[in-house]
């Protein structure tokens, strides 16, 4: 099933929505292209979902303009949009059997028994299902469920597949094998993806580009490494990476960032300044800032500490096994100059990233 | 404290037991008095020891009264009341949880007051727009005598329903209790399927009919049991509403069944009692027969 010439591109142009006066989306612009598996990540309430579902057609546009390759969609019913959509609960008919909710969407549009037939095998060969189609959906598992959901948005050959947290009633094993069908799936379907998650690693390991937002407002549109290693503001800055990165309020002056007292970089601004250092890039060396280990969590591959300089500022740091450091013990830390980001004290937007 | 859980089983056990018999000595008592002829009726009184004249009595009942015509009638009653109280209940819940207008809480007003102001307390208005169900329309439209200065005589619309079946059925639906229960069971229902639906191309009528009917079969097909019985048992409406014997239910046909001719006579007891086995027999059969349906609809719908 290659529907590679089917992909189209999603543009959103002011988009808005607005629920009883209160701006929920205040104007969004982003362009999605074609083919491309795109993320949409962001704390609960910051509109990901209302984005989804306004795109889906599920609910009404406030303003702004959706386009789906050369059509303009808003004011187009859901089922002409040629787009599909996986559901966190999955949705299925439940009094159906596998094919009848593979074939839903057909059997509605009038499409012939003996092709309707033929393209739900299909369809469910693409998920593994094949076995499955006399099946209720009471009868299949977790994963089973959700691939059947799969199925039955790919069935129609959509130009546009839309994934609504779907993997987060999944527990955390299937979760990964999901995470893995679901990017094979895409490489061989080839539509353009929009899949909304609260979920970083989902976000990191499934993202052609993440588009982080906050409070309706696009905080970065990136790639997953770009937005790891060039955070475009504190925001994204503290809400990816686990543990998040270190923010640290500093003070520029004389060519140098410094925290308390403590010299941390060379810089050429100057003035209120917040640093950022991702915990895995502070190194416990032989001399260097002394801190004291406040707390400390051994995760088996790695483990986090949380570390206080002498003047009271916090740090969380994680290291790699094998630190033969306790709890309450003083120890050195080293912050590598070329991993810290600057950002806006005032604004919180990156100054410079390295 | 210990719990002895043998005692307290024995316990339940008789308390089970001795509610039982409570509750079953009255039909015992219908039911041997019906077996009963009225001559020994009238020799013996009530009597424990069950007579050979039960047949007797069912075929005297079956050849010489209107019960079986009545009988017909009440199914015809119950069955449309129940029916149409179900579909009322489901479309009604439909728009409520589903589309959630802004005139939901309107429409939540209307069937709680359905449900605080029964029938039986509106016998006479009922009574009144069931003789003339143009009543309502022809005051509308006189108020004020608007329809006389435009036509030159007042509004006089008749149709009247009493003494049929829609007369009878029509008012008996006219409560709201199914609506609640709907509402709260399509609540229960994921939020999504809705949306699935919308997405597949089903229109909502589509999604109502597809989707949603075979999903509610199970709380539906109780609701509906519930309805029968309720309208197979309903003596006010049907009592005032019917005054033609033919066309009367059998539970106000009971009532009227040999109870004697003059002041002093006794009336006959055992075919009074053999009437009422018979007019039980039809809900008990329904109820026996969709019992495994009701409970394989309920499993299902949880899922």
């Amino acid at each position: 099933m290659s529907a590679q010439s089917h992909a189209a591109g999603i543009h959103l142009t002011d988009l808005q929505k607005t629920y009883n006066k209160t701006p929920v989306i205040p104007g969004l612009t982003a362009e999605l292209a074609a083919g491309e598996f795109t993320v949409i990540l962001g704390p609960s309430g910051c509109g990901k979902s209302t984005l989804l579902n306004m795109i889906a057609g599920l609910e009404k546009v406030s303003g702004g303009k959706i386009m789906i390759g050369s059509r303009e969609v808003q004011n187009i019913a859901p089922k002409d949009r040629g787009l599909a959509m996986v559901f966190q609960n999955y949705a299925l008919y439940p009094h159906m059997s596998v094919a009848d909710n593979i074939g839903y969407a057909l059997k509605v549009a009038g499409v012939p028994k003996d092709e309707r037939t033929s393209r739900i095998q299909t369809a469910a060969n693409v998920v593994n299902l094949g076995d499955y189609l006399d099946r209720r959906p009471s009868e299949l598992s977790g994963g089973q469920r959700q691939r059947v959901a799969i199925a039955r948005a790919i069935v129609r050959e959509p130009q546009v597949l839309l994934f609504d947290e779907p993997l987060s009633n999944l527990d955390a094993k299937l979760r990964h094998d999901m995470r893995m069908e679901l990017s094979s799936l895409h490489r061989r379907i080839g539509a353009t993806s929009v899949f909304v998650t609260h979920d970083q690693v989902e976000a990191m390991t499934l993202a052609d580009r993440i588009l982080i937002l906050n409070h309706g407002r696009i905080q970065q549109f990136d790639t997953p490494h770009n937005i790891y290693h060039k955070p475009a503001n504190t925001f994204v800055a503290g809400f990816i990476g686990s543990p998040p990165m270190n923010l640290i309020e500093a003070q520029a002056s004389n060519g140098a960032v410094s925290v308390g007292g403590v010299r941390l970089a060379a810089t050429e601004i100057s003035g209120d300044v917040t640093v950022g250092i991702r915990p895995e890039h502070i190194k416990v060396t032989e001399s260097g800032i002394p801190v004291h280990v406040a707390y400390r969590e051994d995760l088996g591959s790695h483990s986090t500490m949380v570390v206080e300089m002498e003047n009271g500022q916090t740090l969380r740091l994680a290291t790699q096994l094998g630190e033969p450091i306790r709890g309450g013990e003083w120890v050195h830390i080293t912050i590598p100059e070329d991993k810290l980001h600057f950002f806006n004290a005032a604004t919180g937007d990156a100054l410079r990233s390295n | 404290m210990i719990e002895d859980t043998r005692s307290i089983n024995t316990t339940a056990t008789l308390l089970l037991m001795a509610g039982c018999a409570f509750v079953l000595a009255p039909l015992v008592f219908v039911v041997i008095t019906a077996t009963q002829s009225y001559g020994d009726f009238l020799r013996n009184n009530f009597s424990l020891t069950p007579g050979s004249h039960l047949v007797e009595n069912f075929r005297q009942v079956w050849e010489m009264t209107l019960l079986p015509r009545q009988t017909f009638n009440s199914f015809v009653i119950a069955f449309a009341s129940a029916f149409g109280r179900c579909f009322l209940a489901f479309t009604t819940a439909y728009a409520v949880v589903f589309f959630a207008p802004r005139y939901s809480i309107f429409i939540y007003a209307a069937v709680l007051a359905s449900i605080m102001l029964p029938l039986d307390l509106m016998v006479i208005p009922a009574y009144q727009v069931a003789a003339n169900v143009a009543m309502p329309i022809n005051a509308v439209a006189n108020l004020g005598g608007g329809w006389e200065t435009l036509f030159g005589a007042p509004l006089d619309l008749q149709l009247n329903l009493l003494n049929t079946y829609a007369g009878a059925a029509i008012p008996l639906m006219a409560q709201g209790t199914g609506t609640l229960i709907m509402v709260q069971y399509f609540k229960t229902l994921p939020v999504d399927l809705a949306k699935a639906a919308t997405l597949d191309g089903a229109s909502p009528l589509r999604f109502m009919v597809d989707i949603l009917l075979p999903l509610s079969k199970g709380p539906l097909l109780s609701l509906f049991i519930y309805l029968f019985i309720g309208g197979w048992v309903a003596y006010m409406w049907p009592l005032v509403s019917i005054s033609s014997p033919d066309m009367q239910t059998a539970v106000v046909g009971l009532t009227a069944l040999d109870t004697g001719m003059g002041e002093d006579e006794i009336p006959n007891f055992p075919l009074q009692m053999a009437g009422a086995i018979m007019v039980t027999v039809i809900p008990l059969v329904l109820i026996a027969l969709t019992q495994r349906l009701i409970v394989r609809g309920l499993i299902l719908s949880e899922k």
